[in-house]
């Protein structure tokens, strides 16, 4: 195997040198630049309480259900949470500044855990009130984010070209919250109409003020953290109907497709050496997500093509490789890589969605044995929300 | 006492009646009894239904007379025969055959030549019951039927043998059922050894939900009892730490301080300002990241301090607190809460892991309530190997952590009675492979 593998990089380092060098590299510039200028018309908000898959439905199908690993999940979840648990949280309304994960790890590690506390207790409430559907957890998760919104929270976060970090942390805490208020807003949208009005105003100006960003001259206005951004976007832009912010995600995501080669690599991904694989797999994360979204606005998302390349082409480089890691080679990455998501399910959290989508068995290979999916930020508990549940008997 | 025999009547018969002739009445007895003649009494020495001898020397002699008699002689005689408790006498009339000499006691031997049947069934039932080993009683001589001898064959049943065969019908009864019993034992051991699947323990189980101390300090709790019940968002308890609250003291002085120092330094950039280390600030924008920094700081330890609290997530009852006064280092459990709905209970087993491989999904089940010995048919729900994907309360700890046995959880139709959580049960899983029943492949 091993001689396999060698065989395999020394060809595909030649073929690395014959046919790569002509290539230009793609700049950040141009990228956002397509971002920007990327015509979104057509693309419009058609259902503010859609959210990102039918709960009502699927509290209906886990009501019937006899799949083990899913019984397990509706106990886990139909103990409940605490709302007066939730509302002790600490409201983050100071001026957001991190340490440098290097310079300070332990001082990171310390304040980051406020956010990551935050995110876990969004997906919790919204899980729990998928499962119950008892209105509490709903209206909890609007208590708590009426408080976040009436203390200003978030809105100060610090960003320079110099320390980013401020602002890359509160990406996942604005699509947690978001992801959370949309899968419970049908529960709420009436009873509490008024407050989230206030909720929806808070979150407009912290997803305007963040996205207001462009995170130029480095890669992250256009890579990843653009599609991270484009979750809350499109989230938030869905349920305040803004089409501004809705157009905002379908722009990164169609510069998704854009960027990407015609394979459906994303160059600014592969460029990560050691983590090639594990940030195409994460791009693709977010993506995956987005076009959930849009789907339910209508949007046959998986079968929009920039450049005769669709979302499936980046899917299809991203499974290949996390089952095939030495496959990076073939885009003159020769580093050993990491991949985190060996030993951590958040990264396959997508998988879900996916295969309730298309089947693919490669989505079901890297799945095997691994379940439940969870990732605290991006939409919580996926496997809650989208295995198949194919044991259901006929209601 | 002397009795007369009795008239034999005929025994009323429905059908012929055969006896075989016994040889053995034909040997002589040895009854006492006494030969009365005319003037003289003889000692009897033997009987049978031929003959009968006696002693030649009188027991009792007429005075003045002497006993003379000679072969050939034809006499009615009276004898004597004694039975326990009673005499009985016949007449008969009988010939000297013989005068024995060539003993010291001479001996006559006499041979009856008539007698009535009333005497000769009188002396054959006397001698009948002395080959039976036992002397003849009045009854014997007044029944108008013989007792059981071997050799005696009867067409109809008397009474003793309706109860002889009742007997043999219930022995017989006995032994099938001791047949069938063993058959039945080793059937049973044979079903359970192939066919069922017993479970090592069983209980009723209900989903929990453990309370972790985040920090060490001294817990003070509200609750009273195990088995108290909380409504949702119930305090639960409150973990006092003084380290924590120093530090969050110090945070906010520190944090007070940098304020006052940023205010400053946004009037006056130039102002000297001193960090909480001691080390000047350059600028004002160092001062804001020191702020924002010590906010960020108090944020996580005004986190660290929430987590202290806990409140109740569910309607739930309380199975296990630590109690009030207690001393707790991260990581200890505080509480355990249980959700004791009727819907969320379930029959859960543990079965050794050699035997899992043989149960599946939708299995049928038979769940046994030990209390009452009631069974209730059930269905294999959910399998794990590792319990804590499965947190319940029920098991003893220990039992949870045992690493031979896996966790099943079995469905029932009827609700459970949340009073019996944790009371042992009886499981019994069938192996339907083995019986083709194809119950999980239906199922599934």
């Amino acid at each position: 195997m091993s001689h396999l593998r060698a065989f395999i990089s020394a060809f595909f380092a030649v073929a690395a040198a014959v046919t790569a060098q002509p290539a230009r590299a793609l700049t950040a510039e141009e990228a956002y630049a397509n971002f920007v200028l990327n015509d979104t018309s057509g693309y419009t908000v058609t259902d503010p309480l859609a959210g990102y898959f039918d709960v009502d439905s699927r509290r209906d199908a886990l009501s019937r259900t006899r799949d083990p690993m899913l019984l397990d999940w509706i106990d886990h979840h139909r103990m409940g949470e605490s709302c007066q648990a939730a509302l002790a949280l600490p409201v983050l309304d100071h001026t957001i500044i991190l340490p440098g994960f290097y310079v300070d790890n332990a001082s990171w590690r310390r304040m980051v855990e406020v956010f990551l506390t935050f995110e876990d207790t969004m997906s919790g409430l919204a899980a729990a009130e998928v499962v119950i559907g008892d209105g509490y957890h709903a209206n909890c998760i609007v208590d708590v984010l009426l408080n976040w919104a009436r203390a200003d929270a978030l809105l100060d976060f610090d960003y320079s070209t110099e320390d980013r970090q401020a602002w890359y942390t509160t990406e996942s805490t604005m699509f947690s919250a978001s992801l959370a208020l949309m899968a419970v807003r049908p529960a709420v949208a009436e009873s509490r109409a008024d407050d989230l009005r206030e909720v929806d105003a808070w979150l407009l100006e912290l997803a305007r003020r963040h996205s207001g960003i462009s995170g130029l001259p480095a890669t992250s206005c256009c890579n990843n953290h653009l599609y991270r951004r484009a979750v809350y976007a499109m989230s938030i832009g869905i349920m305040t109907e803004d089409e501004a912010l809705f157009g905002y995600a379908v722009r990164a995501f169609l510069g998704a497709l854009w960027q990407a080669e015609d394979d459906g690599h994303l160059p600014f991904e592969i460029i990560r050496g050691r983590r090639a694989v594990h940030y195409q797999n994460f791009a693709v994360m977010y993506l995956v997500m987005i076009a959930e979204m849009m789907e339910r606005q209508g949007i046959a998302a998986y079968e929009i093509e920039v450049d005769g390349v669709r979302l499936q082409q980046l899917i299809d480089v991203a499974l290949d490789m996390l089952l095939d890691p030495v496959l990076v080679q073939r885009y003159g990455v020769f580093d050993e890589q990491i991949l985190p998501h060996e030993g951590d399910g958040q990264f396959l959290v997508w998988l879900e969605p996916y295969f309730a989508r298309t089947g693919d068995p490669r989505a079901a290979a890297l799945m095997d044995g691994r379940r439940p999916f969870y990732n605290r930020s991006l939409g919580g508990y996926l496997s809650l929300y989208f295995m198949p549940l194919s044991d259901v008997p006929p209601s | 006492m002397t009795l007369e025999t009795k008239q034999h009547q005929a025994p009323d018969h429905k059908g012929i009646q055969t006896i075989k002739r016994s040889s053995t009445l034909y040997h002589a007895i040895q009854l006492p009894f006494f030969v009365v003649l005319n003037d003289v009494i003889l000692d009897g020495h033997s009987l049978s239904l031929e003959e009968f001898d006696a002693h030649h020397a009188p027991s009792w002699q007429r005075e003045g007379d002497e006993f003379a008699i000679d072969v050939g002689t034809r006499t009615e005689v009276r004898l004597r025969i004694s039975l326990y408790g009673f005499v009985c006498e016949v007449t008969v009339l009988a010939e000297v055959i013989e005068i024995i000499e060539d003993r010291e006691d001479r001996v006559i031997r006499f041979a009856f030549r008539d007698m009535s049947r009333q005497t000769r069934e009188a002396l054959r039932r006397i001698s009948r019951s002395y080959h039976a080993g036992y002397v003849a009683s009045p009854s014997d001589l007044l029944e108008n039927q013989d007792p059981q001898t071997l050799n005696e064959k009867k067409d109809e049943p008397a009474p003793e043998d309706a109860r002889l065969k009742w007997r043999r019908v219930v022995g017989m009864g006995l032994s099938v059922g001791v047949i069938v019993g063993t058959f039945a034992f080793i059937g049973t051991a044979l079903y359970e050894r192939f066919v069922l699947i017993n479970a090592s323990f069983a209980t009723i189980t209900a989903p929990k939900v453990e309370m972790i101390s985040a920090d060490m300090g001294q817990v003070r709790t509200p609750i009273e009892a195990v088995g108290q019940i909380l409504q949702r968002d119930d305090p639960i308890y409150e973990i006092s730490s003084a380290e924590l609250s120093s530090e969050e003291a110090s945070l906010v002085a520190q944090i007070d301080y940098l304020t006052e120092i940023n205010e400053e330094m946004q009037n006056d950039p130039e102002v000297l300002a001193l960090s909480p280390a001691g080390i000047p600030f350059s600028s004002p924008a160092e001062v804001r990241r020191a702020l924002a920094l010590a906010e960020g700081e108090l944020r996580a330890l005004q986190l660290r301090i929430a987590e202290l609290q806990g409140f109740s997530p569910c309607d739930c009852m309380v199975s296990w607190f630590q109690e009030d006064g207690a001393w707790v280092v991260p990581g200890d459990t505080v509480a355990v809460l249980a959700r004791t709905e009727s819907e969320a209970l379930r029959v859960e087993a543990l079965v050794h892991v050699s035997q899992i491989e043989d149960v599946h999904i939708g299995q049928s089940a038979v769940v046994t309530d030990e209390a009452t010995g009631r069974t209730i048919p059930a269905r294999v729900e959910r399998i794990t190997l590792d319990p804590r994907q499965q947190p319940r309360v029920g098991f003893p700890q220990w039992l949870r952590q045992e690493p031979t046995v896996a966790s099943v959880m079995l469905s029932i139709d009827e609700a459970l009675d949340p009073g019996m959580i944790g009371q042992p049960m009886q499981v019994a899983i069938r192996r339907t492979e083995l019986l083709g029943f194809g119950l999980a492949a239906a199922d599934q």
